[in-house]
């Protein structure tokens, strides 16, 4: 998805692609001008928020939107799970773009449905407390020290995967042999969702 | 203006074509619905809908559901405002916003201050809107 992307950016009067999901989280972007990089979150978030309002009513949200400014263009389509933005000149010629975005915008759907979205804080503390809940169920009132190594663990998913890792380890050694290498497996189950 | 007129007729119900109402707000077009008027007598123009800047209708000539039309183009105009400043663009000029349904797209842009939404058959491209618009005898206010 990236080259098609790529290819859409370097075209003249194109400044910025990017990719956001349904909840506005930027997935993927390319620039031609830097300027743009510390607002395509932001950027994306407000305009994830409209489609989301419009979705509550039977006509659905946005399929394709095109903001004329006194010095520029944002086009937007609407991609199912996400929308595919472009930033550009007011004057570069839309027909030949729109032939383009065309092409290309199959290929970032079928990508889209595909990418699995980087967790939150929200979703890393849900993650930790289902870890928990994995060794709370294995080892019962053996947890303790399982449990203590989860909480301990950092906000990111790495850290979860490190800590899945010493708890496999911790309870292989001192807690139960014989199903440490299950808790592992379930632990890592729910952190492969977001891989 | 007679074939608008009868475009007109075969669009909307004569018991509620004048009548706007939004979160109980109620309102008869009346002087301020004067200036919807002059759109809907662009060719290409199906129905025109005035709203405030945080959508409360205000005037409409709208076929069908006049509150998906108000919240379309409040939130189209509101949110062109926010990208402006975010990216520095300028000023905003006007959105274009393709639908699912019948209308084939929504024109959206900022009259004083208010929203206007001009829903647009498939055989009238923006652009010559804007061309009627900016002709001194179209007689576009704002």
């Amino acid at each position: 998805m990236n080259d098609s992307l790529n290819e859409l950016a370097e075209r003249s009067g194109v400044h910025a692609v990017f990719v956001c999901d349904q909840d506005g989280r930027l997935l993927t972007s390319a620039l031609s001008e830097e300027r743009y990089q510390g607002t395509l979150e932001q950027l994306s978030n407000i305009i994830a928020r409209t489609n989301t309002a419009l979705k509550t009513f039977k006509h659905g949200g946005l399929t394709e939107v095109e903001w004329v400014f006194a010095s520029g263009r944002v086009l937007i389509r609407g991609l199912g799970n996400g929308l595919l933005f472009l930033i550009c000149d007011r004057t570069l010629n839309l027909q030949l773009l729109t032939m383009k975005i065309e092409e290309v915008q199959g290929e970032v759907q079928s990508v889209l449905g595909a990418i699995k979205r980087k967790p939150t804080s929200e979703d890393l503390a849900r993650l930790k407390q289902a870890m928990i809940g994995i060794a709370q169920e294995m080892l019962g009132e053996h947890a303790e020290k399982v449990i203590a190594i989860i909480k301990g663990s950092g906000d990111s998913l790495t850290s979860l995967e490190q800590a899945c890792d010493q708890a496999e380890k911790i309870t292989r050694l001192f807690i139960d042999r014989k199903n440490a290498g299950d808790m592992g497996a379930r632990m890592r189950a729910l952190l492969e969702a977001y891989r | 203006m007679a074939d608008n007129q009868s475009g007109w007729d075969a669009l909307f119900n004569p018991d509620d074509e004048l009548e706007s109402e939004v979160g109980g707000r109620s309102r008869s077009p009346g002087a301020a619905g004067a200036s919807l008027e002059k759109y809907m007598q662009l060719p290409g123009v199906r129905g025109a809908i005035q709203v405030t800047l945080d959508g409360v209708v205000l005037n409409q000539f709208v076929p069908g559901d006049v509150q998906y039309y108000a919240s379309l183009t409040a939130s189209i105009g509101s949110t062109a405002r926010q990208v402006d400043g975010m990216l520095e663009m300028d000023g905003f000029e006007y959105a274009v916003v393709r639908t699912s349904d019948d209308i084939h797209s929504i024109m959206i842009f900022l009259e004083k201050d208010s929203f206007v939404g001009l829903l647009l058959s498939g055989e009238i491209a923006p652009t010559h809107i804007i061309a009627r618009l900016r002709d001194p005898g179209s007689g576009r206010s704002g």
